[in-house]
């Protein structure tokens, strides 16, 4: 029998009982949306992790003394020796893979001053070099980034994050004005691009200095991070192993004990909350499993009632020389149709129901590509699971009985 | 009367026409126990969630006020700058707010810091220590499992003694009593006088068994006295707290000497402020999860009013009879209904043997309950589904038209 004639058959025998085809379909449509929705919604809150935690340029590696995300117990960690600048500086000339080395310093928490202005006293001035712009994933907007000759000479100049940008200056300009920090005068030579936030800390409320400078103001025994970067991506392994070893050499770690410091990368950072999502998405799945359980059930219980409605045109067609098999084909496909209809609706308003979450949490919308294309294959798989009982139901109908059948 | 032998009646009618179908009837009662027991599950988990939640805050004692230098934020607008140049609270204070008060039970000092404790070899790295005054013993609700609390005597003199949590005792003295043996804190000799009863874990994060506690008197001779002081303030109800909050922030500002005007150097906390920061954290988790299993009773309720309407088709003829003899549209109407309320109330009491089943799963790994209110509720939400989508397909049946009906083939 040609597949379209089928098709066909299942079509018309669908639109005869209209309420109960659409009901039919619309508890799959939410059987699905559970799935798809819950899925997407996973999906969005990954993807916002990435994107907030997009924090380092592309093959940037970061070594520091605690993990950049941390969770549960800290006590591992407190006693660590510090990471100081004698440290970035030994590393520095050790390095071979690792390049743009840079060393960031969170010198204080302070207020910033300029012409009778002053921002709130949580602005965080780093120290650093010329390579942390690019090895943190910022920009210059205006003006220009921190020189080598500015870290020699521990010049007295300062690059401003957005935030303490509008307080300050709002609609002047910027570049080449003198500003106060803790007492000391400091002249702006850049604005740094606006980041955002992440986890509803503001990325742009800092100050950036020579750390030199800040050095000799503030003192240089403080404990530092160090970032680099991989000659390419293809390489961040190696840089990271060629870092371990040069850090263990440095800081004297005998061979067997662990390393008394932390390095991350910008995947390492999105991985540590795999295994929140990983629960969320479990949930998520198990729940809308359940719905879409219920929905498949609803259908093989329809898809019954359809054959004992239709068990006297099986009759006649069997009688007519139908095979066992082109009974079982025809209602197998109608389930099928049914599923595929609720199916892609559903997954349609479940992927907006998803999306949803990723307006609220400002993030970037997401289709689950992965999730849609399992969804058509499962509903069609689940058509298959639920329509088989009645199918083979009605193929086994004896022709002599059916006929006579009120 | 009437109508309870009428209700009885469709209940026989429902349950014979059920019976006809069985298979029928059962999966589509399997499709309503889906849904109860994902309701129902998820209801024992939020109530589980809720019940630690509460029984966590019970440890901090109920009906207390807490009067420190910092507010507890938890909002994003939380500006450290505007409080860090308040006064520090002092000790002091306690025995002064105690004599002036006129609402509250007991009010009491305590200080804190983490310090290791040594008992012979064995050593606790991180222990709570805090340093408060006697009647802490009333507002920190302090119950013991052995020994005593110190007296004010002991708190005059400053006495090295000490009372230890039951994790503490656990680690340093195994199966010895705790009571009577000498300790050291920071080089100092401690003679334990009591063990306090066992707490369990707040909010499933932080112990309370891992904390010492001495006079503030001692405390503040090792440590000084102006490391995180906290007043506490203990009521007998609830109303006396409310009126107390004001009452503590007059005094505190007749304590602090404030002119009319001048903005509290102080924050007054209490319990209550966790418990709205939990509801707001966790509503829209509680909403998500109802949401999402609620769709898995209403893809069983389509499977109702789906199956009622073929049963309705199919006894057309049976309802055209009854019309001609004189059956009322009304009980037609209540004879569908109530043949869907059984099928739904049947799912529901399945369903809610099913959800014991899963709730003593859950409770392995996680935090459920299951109540009475929960089981009640569930048995309404059924009923309720059953009305719901027993309704159309059963008005379907009766408004129809006697004469169409009995010539239906």
């Amino acid at each position: 029998m040609n597949i379209m004639e089928v098709l066909r058959m299942a079509l018309s025998a669908l639109s005869a009982n209209l309420t109960r085809s659409m009901l039919t379909i619309l508890a799959i449509v939410v059987g699905v949306f559970a799935v798809i929705s819950a899925s997407t919604a996973v999906s969005v809150i990954d993807n916002y992790f990435k994107e907030t935690l997009t924090l380092f340029g592309g093959s940037v590696v970061q070594v520091s003394t605690r993990p950049t995300v941390q969770m549960g117990n800290s006590d591992a960690y407190r006693n660590r020796e510090y990471i100081t600048f004698d440290v970035f500086e030994q590393l520095q000339q050790r390095s071979l893979l690792a390049r743009s080395m840079n060393p960031e310093a969170r010198f204080t928490w302070t207020r910033v001053e300029y012409d009778g202005l002053t921002t709130n006293p949580d602005v965080v001035i780093y120290g650093s070099n010329e390579h942390w712009i690019s090895n943190n994933a910022y920009e210059i907007e205006v003006g220009r980034d921190l020189s080598a000759e500015d870290v020699i000479n521990a010049r007295p100049v300062v690059l401003l994050g957005e935030d303490v940008r509008k307080k300050l200056f709002d609609t002047k300009q910027a570049v080449n004005e003198r500003i106060r920090i803790d007492g000391q005068w400091y002249t702006v030579v850049g604005i740094v691009k606006p980041k955002g936030s992440a986890f509803g800390e503001s990325l742009d409320k800092f100050v950036l200095a020579p750390y030199s400078r800040l050095g000799a103001v503030y003192g240089t025994y403080r404990n530092i991070d160090i970032q680099a970067q991989a000659p390419d991506m293809l390489m961040v392994n190696e840089t990271i192993d060629e870092m371990i070893g040069n850090m263990r050499v440095i800081r004297n770690v005998a061979p067997g004990d662990p390393n008394d410091f932390e390095v991350s990368t910008n995947d390492s950072l999105q991985g540590s909350f795999d295994s929140v999502t990983g629960v969320l998405f479990a949930f998520g799945i198990i729940v809308g499993g359940v719905c879409l359980l219920g929905a498949g059930i609803g259908v093989m219980n329809i898809m019954l009632v359809s054959v004992t409605e239709r068990t006297r045109e099986i009759g006649i067609r069997k009688s007519i020389g139908a095979t066992r098999k082109a009974i079982v084909q025809q209602f197998l496909l109608e389930t099928i149709v049914i599923c595929q209809i609720g199916g892609l609706i559903g997954i349609v308003v479940g992927v907006a129901g998803g999306n949803m979450l990723a307006v609220v949490m400002e993030t970037s919308v997401v289709i689950p590509w992965v999730a849609v294309f399992t969804g058509v294959i499962g509903m069609t798989l689940i058509g298959l699971v639920f329509g088989v009982y009645p199918a083979v139901k009605a193929s086994r109908l004896d022709p002599i009985v059916s006929l006579r059948y009120e | 009367m009437v109508l309870l032998r009428s209700f009885i009646e469709s209940t026989k009618i429902a349950w014979v026409a059920l019976w006809a179908n069985k298979l029928r009837a059962g999966l589509t009662t399997f499709g309503i126990v889906i849904g109860i027991v994902s309701v129902t599950t998820m209801a024992t988990l939020i109530d589980g969630v809720n019940r630690s939640f509460e029984s966590s805050l019970k440890m901090l004692g109920t009906n207390v006020l807490y009067i420190q230098k910092w507010p507890w934020s938890f909002g994003p607008d939380y500006n450290w700058w505007d409080f860090i140049n308040r006064r520090e609270m002092q000790v002091a204070y306690a025995a002064r707010l105690q004599e002036l008060s006129t609402t509250s039970l007991a009010v009491s000092a305590s200080m804190y810091r983490s310090d290791i404790l040594r008992f012979e070899s064995k050593v606790v790295e991180r222990a709570d220590l805090r340093g408060t005054t006697t009647s802490y013993a009333v507002t920190g609700a302090i119950e013991l499992q052995s020994g005593r609390f110190f007296s004010e005597d002991d708190y005059q003199r400053g006495a090295n003694l000490i009372v230890i949590g039951t994790d503490i005792a656990d680690a340093l003295f195994d199966e010895r009593d705790p009571v009577g043996q000498i300790i050291k804190v920071s080089g100092l000799r401690f003679e334990v006088i009591g063990v306090l009863a066992k707490q369990g874990k707040f909010l499933g994060l932080e112990s309370f068994d891992n904390q010492a506690i001495m006079p503030a008197s001692t405390f503040g001779k090792l440590y000084g006295f102006r490391r995180f002081v906290q007043l506490q303030a203990k009521f007998e109800t609830e109303d006396l707290l409310a009126e107390g909050e004001y009452e503590f922030e007059g005094l505190m500002r007749r304590i602090r000497g404030l002119e009319p005007g001048v903005v509290n150097d102080f924050s007054i906390n209490k319990l209550d402020m966790f418990r709205d920061q939990y509801k707001v954290m966790t509503t829209v988790i509680y909403g998500i999860g109802i949401f999402l299993t609620f769709l898995s009773l209403f893809v069983g309720g389509i499977g109702v009013m789906n199956i009622m309407f073929v049963s309705v088709k199919e006894r057309t003829k049976e309802v055209g009879i009854r019309k001609a003899i004189g059956a009322k549209s009304r009980e037609i109407l209540w004879q569908f209904l109530t043949e869907s309320v059984v099928i739904c109330m049947f799912g529901g009491v399945i369903g809610i043997l099913l959800a014991m089943g899963t709730t003593a799963l859950v409770n392995q790994i996680f935090v459920a309950y299951l109540s009475w209110n929960t089981v009640i509720l569930a048995f309404s939400i059924c009923a309720i589904t059953g009305l719901l989508f027993g309704f159309l397909p059963a008005w379907k049946a009766a408004k129809s038209d006697p004469i169409e009906s009995l010539r239906y083939e």
